[in-house]
């Protein structure tokens, strides 16, 4: 499989301004570098404040990187220009977190859907209601619903409308920025299999963002973990359950409540020291190794590089790096 | 476990007189937790489980009103009580920990003065200086990094778990013998989920308190309670020990929503889901509530609801598939 994003060396450091003056950075992203191959998943996951919805935004050109590039297929999306971005905003996609502020309350899901296909300037279909109609029926709502307003919708249901936004105009890649967390668990499977089911039809590549583990293990081919502005494991999804390597991953994953109570108080409970660091002056060296239970002495001086110690498995750690 | 019922709850109405209609969010339930267990109330979005708590301890603001029921704890119906006394039961016999800990505390107090306040208010003799000295025990006691300085600090100054860490302290202050805890880590990332559920039910053990847990997540459920309780739209639909329950569901609610949830140890290809949505509880559906969603719904489903059926010991549902008719 081809790659169908490639992220190089991404950074973006939000100003902290006090009257005139930048009083320190915010380092959201800092330094983090993957690719997403094309038709597959890619999860990220991490804490909040991780950077991991920063990220996200950068890669559909949200936001401008303070350095580093994001190349989709084959181009630097910072350096599109006129024709070549308005093929790239109808090809690369975002579904927000809170549907409830992602779609305007003054429109009908109708206009809310049209907008979108007259925007990317595709060829209008002739007959648009027909065409929103058969949209709204591919992810579980129906002709009725055309011309109502969001609030008269749940949250699980307004999700789907944004889905639809987003398929309206044949995209390649989506950035599915927590989709379901504001859903219950009921509704965030039927919107989690649709998402599956969609992408199967559609060949979409999907980049999931989310806190929530068991959700990204559910949706994802790969995964990689965030901590801080910094990636500091990615693996297969399986691999990473199975043996991960990263003490933050171990950590995450043994702090995950498991829906089975035998397993939940059988396994080994591991727990991280204090709580995350601010990002505005993140620790020297390893960013994790204040609250990392096997720290050394090299983990405060230097930053692991990311290296791949399987096929496929890249972890930042000095633990596996050979010095 | 002593097997000594702590607090019952029976034929619970809470309603809310909305101009849309009346929300019967609690609908008549019954619950009898133990002391020294730790018992989860859960359910989803809008289901009541929050009411009940707030119930419990006569929290419920206009336009709701308790309807009917009674709330025995320690033999006493704390629904019929008058405010004085209740007052006392309040903050000391009974504590309450809520989702959101920011709009627990009043921010234009120090956590030291707010915690001592419990003390003082409760212990009526004890003096400021001394209960002063008690926060600050309290506060190292639920892991707070430099206590000494946390203890004048304001609730901005605090993240969400310490500010969190600090109710906690506070509602153990008066060391209570039942601790309700309202979804206490839905706010909070999963690795300070983790830590403030393990300081909760150490705690727990080191008072002997009793927990009712009141949260949507299954998993805190399987990991940290004894016994629970599942309920959909204002009705308890099934009662077991944690182990029966995620072992052998028996309410087709409680079949799905297990089903509904990814458990990242398993590989599944394909989630259940539930199908439709949960109904407005302005217009329930007639008979059993669930049955609208329900695959295995049969006609007495539509016209009757279900009683609540002991099909093994301890292990309740209402569900009309179980009840010999």
């Amino acid at each position: 499989m081809d790659p169908i994003v490639v992220v190089d060396n991404l950074r973006k450091w939000f100003p902290i301004k006090k009257l005139f003056f930048t009083k320190g950075w915010v380092r959201a992203v800092d330094g983090v570098s993957f690719i997403i191959r094309e038709g597959e998943t890619f999860g990220l996951v991490g804490e909040s404040g991780c950077g991991k919805s920063t990220l996200g935004r950068l890669i559909v050109r949200l936001l401008e990187p303070t350095s580093g590039t994001v190349y989709f297929e084959g181009k630097d999306v910072f350096r599109l220009r006129g024709r070549e971005l308005k093929e790239f905003r109808r090809k690369v996609q975002i579904v927000f977190q809170d549907p409830y502020s992602s779609l305007n309350p003054r429109m009908m899901v109708f206009d809310i859907v049209a907008e979108a296909i007259k925007a990317t300037q595709q060829e209008i279909p002739e007959d648009m209601e027909d065409y929103v109609a058969s949209i709204l029926e591919k992810v579980g709502l129906s002709r009725e619903h055309l011309y109502r307003y969001p609030h008269e919708f749940s949250g699980g249901q307004r999700q789907r409308i944004a889905i639809a936004r987003v398929l309206a105009v044949r995209p390649k890649f989506i950035v599915l920025d927590e989709p379901t967390s504001s859903l219950d668990v009921s509704v965030q499977a039927q919107i989690l299999n649709m998402l599956k089911d969609l992408q199967k039809e559609h060949n979409f590549t999907y980049l999931f963002i989310s806190h929530d583990l068991a959700v990204v293990k559910y949706m994802s081919h790969r995964i990689a973990v965030m901590y801080l502005g910094k990636i500091v494991e990615i693996a297969p999804s399986d691999e990473i359950f199975e043996a991960p390597l990263h003490p933050y991953t171990q950590v995450l994953l043994s702090s995950i409540p498991i829906p089975d109570p035998k397993i939940a108080r059988s396994r080994m409970k591991l727990r991280p020291k204090g709580e995350p660091p601010s990002p505005i002056n993140p620790p020297p060296g390893c960013r994790f190794h204040p609250r990392c239970p096997q720290a050394c002495s090299l983990c405060a001086r230097e930053e692991p590089p990311l290296i791949e110690i399987e096929r496929d498995h890249y972890v930042a750690c000095w633990l596996y790096a050979r010095k | 476990m002593s097997g000594e019922v702590l607090l019952r709850v029976e034929d619970l109405r809470v309603y809310f007189y909305t101009y849309a209609g009346v929300v019967k969010a609690v609908d008549g339930i019954d619950l009898e937790v133990y002391r020294g267990e730790s018992f989860a109330l859960v359910g989803e979005t809008g289901c009541g489980k929050s009411t009940v708590a707030r119930a419990v301890l006569r929290l419920i603001p206009p336009p709701g009103r308790i309807v009917s029921g009674r709330v025995f704890f320690e033999g006493r119906d704390l629904l019929s009580l008058p405010e004085k006394e209740l007052r006392a039961i309040r903050g000391a016999d009974i504590a309450y920990i809520c989702q959101d800990p920011s709009s627990a505390l009043d921010p234009l107090y120090t956590c030291g003065y707010q915690i001592s306040e419990t003390i003082v208010s409760h212990q009526g003799v004890v003096k400021w200086r001394d209960a002063w000295m008690y926060a600050l025990k309290l506060l190292k006691q639920v892991a707070i990094p430099e206590a000494e300085k946390r203890i004048k600090n304001y609730p901005h100054e605090l993240s969400g778990g310490m500010k969190q860490r600090v109710v906690i302290s506070m509602s153990i202050a008066n060391r209570p013998k039942l601790l309700i805890a309202d979804e206490p880590t839905t706010a909070l990332d999963v690795t300070i989920q983790a830590q403030i559920m393990d300081l909760i039910m150490e705690l727990k053990k080191l008072y002997n308190t009793t927990l009712l847990l009141i949260t949507h997540n299954l998993g805190l459920v399987a990991e940290y309670c004894d016994r629970v309780a599942v309920m959909y739209l204002g009705k308890i639909v099934e009662v077991a020990d944690v182990y029966t329950l995620f072992e052998k569901p028996l309410h087709p609610y409680t079949q799905g929503l297990l089903k509904a949830i990814p458990n990242p140890l398993k590989r599944v290809e394909r989630l259940y889901s539930i199908p439709g949505m949960i109904p407005s509880p302005v217009n329930l559906p007639p008979g059993c509530r669930f049955r609208p969603r329900c695959q295995f719904a049969k006609d007495i489903c539509a016209r009757e609801e279900p009683p609540m059926i002991e099909v093994e010991p301890n292990h309740y549902v209402a569900c009309w598939m179980y009840a010999k008719r």
